[in-house]
């Protein structure tokens, strides 16, 4: 295969190289100047810059028509989008005009004034009034532009009151997304309490003692273990252990400021949170989505919601957003039925399981080698009872037992981060499963 | 060996070490930078065309990924590896952006032409110039290794924002490989300053008698504003990049906070990853600015003398050049918008950016001026710098939406905005690359370009250029994150693969293209034919300087400028070009 493809490379070269060689013979036979186009290549030119520009301007337009301004993404699922979709499509029309008429101009000026024998060009070195013409109009648009996108800007990103709390934390590659519970107040957090069955940090006073407790009591051992068997052991072995006893003694230091910030009520916030690997809204309702990161910068994109918020380790951002289609209503779309009809006819040719539809969130700013397929199964369902009843079964739910039984938190530290990973990927592929 | 040397016009003999390798004189150097950056250029596409194959086939083996990246890059079902994706990915748009359209664009072209275009013997210091492209040759070399390296190289994409290229447990390219990419950059950033301000020095000091300011070519007022951006633009990231490296070996947190990774906590406190974002987006998005005004500088020139008529609006078009250059300071925060950033912010930086759209708008309107009631040569730099004026209308115009905040949301970072700094900035500026290169080849070598096999390339790559990025942005549209190492995870985007493949197709193809310009570069070089003084019939003075170039420009004395350079069919002249160094006639007023 190597030496075809370096066969074939060298053919196509001694075949230029021939092909050159003609038409250098050709044209000082011929005495021609190479820089004088002639009359022949004029033709050629001309001729294919008409082709390219219908070709340009009807594959676009079809284009246009057949995937349309949003393809596969036609119906806005939050009440902001719609708003935003209509920006789109007034955007999209002023910005096709100019498209069509520029590249009009262009085209058809580049063809109609091609060089011909005798004409002299038009000494025409500039208009002021034509200039001012084509920086006013633009202006005048743009104006209307910023207008209408500023109006919508503004109205998205005012904060709604009482909206419903979440909150949805990134990590390499998978989300988490904690509810606020009874009170909508979301408990303190911190990455230096995470661990496997606490993923997003959450922080309680008891939380906080026993972390010490369990650091405290570490040190000590590792300490004695030095002091007993230090002189047989390794020089690098013995500098690690040193290393851990100052880390988590650090880590102990450390501990002081999240135990200040802590109340009674935050820690009564903190109990009646509830950490999910699937996110259930209920349709008609706001949502504040507060939006952190564990590790490097993810972005949370929804697409159908119409809604994206980057996601940073050491700070918190937000986006509110209405869903106004519940999952099952969307599936029954006929726009939504034909993609996945046409979806699915294809995944059976491939091999690959039928899916249905269902709303999703993505990350969408490179994150590592799992960007591609960091993702979170999304439900909007029709009513409150719906939600309740699906509620309820995530607080019984043992999966993070942190929150619910803060008295009997596991002592699983030598539990990697690895294996938190693979739970979370593993429950993602569930979810996409569904 | 400073320009006074050659006053007189001697020639003295030179080794082939300072005439080849250590070569002080503009026209050298600028050649130098030209084969580096097409080398460069080369790797560029070729990592371009290998990741557009994993797109389009996810799940296919291909014998090209390990003919042209090795095992190493390879899982061991024979597929590239999901973290080497991303590492070609960031390589890519490293070279693109910084090599070939930064250091390849601004150092041949500035190089080339500054002095010719404005009567010098050489640049103000030719010691400068020559340690930028050594500088510039020495962070080739370095980025080029770095794609060997055992761990990968950098690969948090082009923009390498923290954590992600601090963390070597985040990525492993963000290992040795980032560091790599780190001194690369530093080397390369301070070639582009020596560079930079050499040309600014040049420009202010060095014009020949009568070239004042308004009688500059539009390439040269292209050329200084370019090099004005790199200056203020440029030590923000060496400042940025600095601060990386000492996050990343030497225990600081300028960009780190709370972050949690490996199942530890890191000590790393009150540091702000969006702080790195602030500081590269204040070069970057000059730099798009600094790989698009150099093209068209080039296009106008090229355009004016092709059309046979004055560039229209020639202080309409410095103005704009000028606006656009400052106006690309405060923008750069259109590409932070859904980070978290104040809303009220955002709306100052909607408003600043389509600002630039007016200045944009009236560019590309002059050029379509300039061609109307023209006499149109379709030599094949013209071409080209239509094909410009094509996409830079196209790109522009989709920037309108991402420059707007509530329609950036849904597409920020998908396929969308690739396909729009594509067109906008990468097609655009390469094209005016091309059309440079076919245009100034004369002055380059003393031979022409063959002119076939240049409408074969531009034709190839017109079509193909528009075949891959057009598509893309529908692509973006249906909601396609960029940077994905496949789209198979999600079923709402199956629909979209089709045109995943038929962009990966066209991508084949001007890829391919390009080797008919590589021919026709080489084989020109010594075959072409010898060119006649001034091929294209031009005004501007580098025409007026032997066909075999010297060092030193002109034999005798500098030439004397009479002149605007756009005096093209002008009625009081027979011909249809008047070269600026004609003394006007009685009773002609200068432009």
């Amino acid at each position: 295969m190597k030496f075809l493809i370096v066969l074939v490379i060298v053919l196509v070269i001694v075949a230029l190289a021939q092909l050159m060689k003609v038409y250098e013979l050709s044209s000082k036979l011929r005495n021609k100047d190479e820089a004088d186009v002639t009359l022949g290549e004029t033709k050629f030119n001309a001729g294919m810059l008409l082709v390219f520009y219908l070709t340009l301007m009807i594959s676009s337009t079809w284009m246009f028509f057949h995937y349309g301004p949003r393809p596969g993404l036609e119906i806005s699922a939050s009440e902001h989008g719609n708003d935003i979709d209509f920006l789109y499509d007034a955007n999209w029309i002023i910005l096709l005009t100019v498209f069509y008429l520029t590249q009009t101009l262009l085209f058809v000026f580049a063809i109609k004034y091609q060089k011909k024998k005798g004409r002299k060009a038009v000494f025409f070195a500039h208009s002021t009034k034509l200039e001012l013409v084509w920086t006013i109009i633009p202006a005048v648009t743009l104006a209307g532009i910023i207008i209408g996108g500023l109006l919508v800007w503004n109205k998205i990103t005012t904060p709604v009151e009482n909206a419903e709390v979440i909150e949805i934390y990134a990590q390499q590659f998978g989300w988490n997304a904690r509810y606020a519970g009874e009170d909508n107040t979301l408990g303190n957090s911190d990455f230096k309490v995470i661990e496997t069955n606490n993923p997003l940090g959450v922080v309680t006073s008891a939380l906080i003692d026993t972390k010490e407790k369990l650091w405290k009591e570490e040190i000590e051992k590792i300490e004695k273990q030095i002091k007993e068997e230090g002189e047989l052991t390794p020089d690098d072995k013995l500098e690690e252990m040193v290393e851990k006893v100052e880390r988590l003694k650090r880590q102990i230091i450390r501990l002081e400021p999240l135990r200040r910030a802590q109340t009674p009520e935050t820690d009564l916030a903190a109990n009646d949170d509830v950490i999910v690997k699937e996110l259930y809204l209920v349709k008609g309702k706001d949502y504040e989505f507060k939006f952190r990161s564990r590790d490097v910068i993810h972005s949370a994109l929804f697409p159908h919601f119409r809604a994206q918020m980057n996601c940073v380790p050491g700070m918190e951002t937000r986006f509110t957003f209405k869903p106004t289609i519940s999952t099952a209503e969307m599936r029954k779309m006929p726009e939504v039925i034909a993609q996945y009809e046409k979806t699915n006819e294809k995944r059976v040719v491939q091999g690959k399981e039928e899916v249905e539809f269902n709303y999703v969130l993505l990350c969408n700013k490179i994150c590592g080698s799992s960007h591609y397929n960091m993702q979170m199964n999304i439900v909007v369902v029709d009513t409150q009872e719906e939600f309740d009843t699906w509620y309820a079964e995530q607080k019984k739910s043992k999966t993070f037992p942190i929150l619910v039984g803060l008295e009997e938190p596991a002592k699983e530290e030598d539990k990697t981060e690895e294996t938190i990973v693979e739970t979370v990927m593993d429950s993602t592929a569930v979810a996409q499963v569904q | 060996m400073g320009a006074h040397t050659h006053e007189e016009g001697h020639h003295h003999h030179e080794s082939f070490i300072t005439k080849y390798l250590f070569s002080q004189d503009h026209k050298m150097i600028s050649k130098q930078f030209l084969i580096t950056a097409m080398v460069m250029g080369i790797v560029a596409v070729i990592l371009s065309v290998l990741f557009r194959l994993q797109i389009a086939w996810p799940n296919e083996q291909f014998e090209a990924m390990k003919f042209f990246l090795g095992d190493s890059y390879l899982s061991e079902d024979g597929l590239l590896k999901p973290d080497r994706y991303l590492a070609i990915v960031t390589i890519h748009g490293t070279i693109m952006v910084f090599f070939v359209l930064t250091g390849g664009l601004s150092g041949t072209f500035s190089n080339l032409l500054i002095p010719l275009q404005i009567g010098a013997r050489d640049m103000a210091s030719g010691l400068l110039n020559m340690l930028s492209f050594w500088l510039f040759f020495l962070s080739s070399v370095i980025m080029i290794y770095s794609l060997m390296v055992e761990s990968g190289p950098a690969s948090a994409g082009w923009t390498v924002y923290p954590p992600l290229s601090i963390l070597e447990k985040a990525i492993p390219g963000s290992g040795t490989g980032m560091t790599l990419w780190l001194l690369s950059m530093t080397l390369f950033i301070a070639s582009s300053l020596l560079g930079a301000l050499n040309y600014i020095v040049t420009i202010l000091n060095l014009r020949t008698i009568g070239m004042k300011m308004t009688r500059l070519p539009l390439t040269i007022w292209a050329f200084f504003v370019t090099a004005i951006l790199g200056v203020l633009s440029f030590p923000v990231l060496v400042s940025a990049v600095l601060l990386l490296l000492m996050d990343k070996s030497f225990g600081t947190s300028f960009y780190l906070s709370d972050i949690f990774i490996g199942g530890e906590a890191l000590d790393a406190s009150g540091g702000s990853p969006i702080l790195y974002q602030h500081l590269f987006w204040f070069l970057g998005h000059p730099e798009v600015y600094i790989v698009l005004l150099p093209a068209l500088g080039i296009t106008s020139e090229i355009v004016s003398t092709n059309a046979r008529k004055p560039i229209f609006g020639y202080r309409a078009m410095i103005g704009s050049i000028l606006a656009i250059g400052f106006l690309s300071f405060i923008v750069w925060g259109h590409h932070m918008f859904i980070t978290g950033m104040n809303p009220f912010i955002g709306g100052i930086f909607v408003f600043t950016t389509l600002l630039i759209a007016i200045p944009s708008a009236v560019k590309a309107f002059n050029y379509i001026t300039t061609l109307w009631k023209g006499n149109i040569h379709y030599t094949p730099a013209m071409l080209f710098s239509i094909g410009l004026v094509s996409t830079f209308i196209t790109g522009g115009l989709t920037g309108i939406i991402l420059a707007d905040a509530t329609l950036d949301i849904p597409v920020h970072d998908t396929y969308f905005v690739v396909a729009h700094f594509h067109i906008v900035m990468g097609l655009s500026a390469i094209f005016g690359m091309f059309a440079g290169v076919y245009h100034w080849f004369p002055k380059m070598y003393g031979r022409l370009m063959n002119k076939k096999l240049g409408y074969a390339h531009f034709w190839l790559t017109l079509v193909s250029g528009y075949g891959v990025f057009f598509p893309m942005h529908f692509v973006g549209l249906a909601g396609a994150p960029r940077r994905y190492y496949s789209n198979t995870e999600f079923a709402f985007l199956d629909h979209i693969q089709d045109l995943n493949e038929v962009i990966t197709i066209f991508a084949i193809i001007g890829g391919i293209a390009q080797l008919i310009f590589f021919y026709n570069f080489f084989h020109s070089m010594y075959h072409g034919r010898v060119t006649t003084q001034n091929p294209w019939r031009s005004n501007t003075l580098e025409w007026t300087t032997p066909v075999k170039p010297i060092h030193g420009n002109w034999p005798g004395a500098l030439p004397v400028v009479h002149r605007w350079p756009y005096d093209y069919s002008n009625p009081d002249h027979e011909d249809d070009f008047v070269p600026q160094d004609v003394p006007l006639k009685e009773g002609e007023h200068s432009h």
